[in-house]
């Protein structure tokens, strides 16, 4: 019965995407936790990124919210309810907006305009890990009754660290890794071909 | 997306993450600097202070606050002049006018309080960080010319 179902195409279609939001999440757990020692450098922010930029605002969002349901629940660092929800919408952030851009950008060709996009999303990946920070702060700041300008001004350096992060991963390694995905993936991206 | 072949307007993309990233330091220090400034400012002592021209005329600045002396002198609204010798800090050479001489062998010297009497200041008075309730008397000392020896106040 199983295999009947998984025969019909749009079955398919919803199981290989299944597949793909399993590996994406599995991707980002295995980076972050190799990461766990350096702090404020994560690949995870530029993978879903990429996820919604190829596969589109939705499993971009739902990767977000899936890795940090596995890694805030097991984390090293200890677990808040308060901060988990928080880190769990707003990386979602990372695979909306890597969506919304993925479809304005659906006619460009990427080899053909390099320089031009990695300064896109070098700048993307900035804007967007400083809005991350701006509402992981806040929700810090709301958690542990500290003063929000207080937590958001001591949170400066550290989101300068990873916004500066992120910018040379989104800058250099958005483009081959969309490359490649989509490569790979072709039969599912509908509207980049 | 006509702008991706656009220098400027990437350009302008850079200018502006760079903007922000700069903003954002500059509110960091700006926060550092008045938070650690009002720290200081709580943490000055409060001190009475008295300057003694040697001449009879003496002047007590009771309830100067300041961290270092020299802090106290300027808060007291002396007129210091005072060469700097680096790390080993400031040597007074007039205070509001009166001037060190040679010739007379006056110098500017600086003596605290003890139970046993006036103490010879033990280092430059920039160096010096005061306590609270402390007594320190600027004196225009007579010092001997062959032994060095400094006349405390009386």
């Amino acid at each position: 019965m199983l295999i009947s179902w998984m025969d019909y195409p749009s079955n398919m279609f919803e199981s290989r995407k299944a597949s793909l939001i399993a590996v994406t999440v599995a991707a980002c757990l295995g980076s972050n936790y190799a990461l766990i020692g350096v702090a404020n450098f994560k690949v995870m922010d530029l993978l879903v990124f990429v996820s919604g930029f190829v596969f589109g605002p939705m499993i971009g969002a739902s990767v977000g919210i899936l890795v940090w349901t596995v890694y805030g629940l097991l984390n090293p660092y200890g677990f808040v309810p308060q901060i988990w929800i928080a880190t769990m919408l707003s990386e979602s952030i990372y695979g909306v907006a890597g969506g919304l851009l993925g479809k304005s950008l659906s006619a460009v060709r990427l080899p053909s305009n390099r320089a031009g996009l990695s300064i896109l999303f070098g700048a993307t990946g900035f804007l967007l890990t400083l809005t991350y920070d701006l509402v992981t702060n806040i929700a810090f700041a709301l958690t542990f009754n500290v003063p929000i300008i207080a937590a958001l001004i001591a949170g400066i350096p550290f989101a300068i660290i990873h916004g500066a992060s992120n910018t040379v991963l989104f800058g250099i390694c958005s483009i081959p890794l969309i490359t490649v995905l989509e490569r790979s993936y072709r039969g599912m991206i509908s509207w980049r071909f | 997306m006509a702008f991706l072949k656009n220098k400027w307007a990437l350009a302008a993309i850079c200018i502006l993450c760079w903007a922000i990233a700069a903003s954002l330091l500059l509110g960091y220090y700006y926060y550092q600097y008045t938070d650690l400034t009002s720290r200081l400012e709580r943490s000055k002592a409060i001190i009475n202070l008295g300057i003694d021209y040697g001449n009879g005329t003496r002047i007590w600045f009771n309830g100067t606050r300041g961290l270092t002396l020299y802090d106290a002198m300027l808060e007291a609204g002396w007129k210091v002049d005072a060469e700097s010798y680096g790390t080993m800090g400031l040597y007074v050479k007039a205070i509001n006018g009166v001037e060190q001489s040679i010739e007379q062998s006056r110098y500017w010297t600086w003596w605290m309080w003890t139970s046993l009497g006036w103490a010879h200041g033990g280092s430059a008075c920039d160096k010096y960080v005061l306590s609270n309730g402390e007594t320190i008397l600027w004196y225009y000392s007579y010092a001997d010319p062959k032994t060095f020896e400094i006349t405390p106040p009386p």
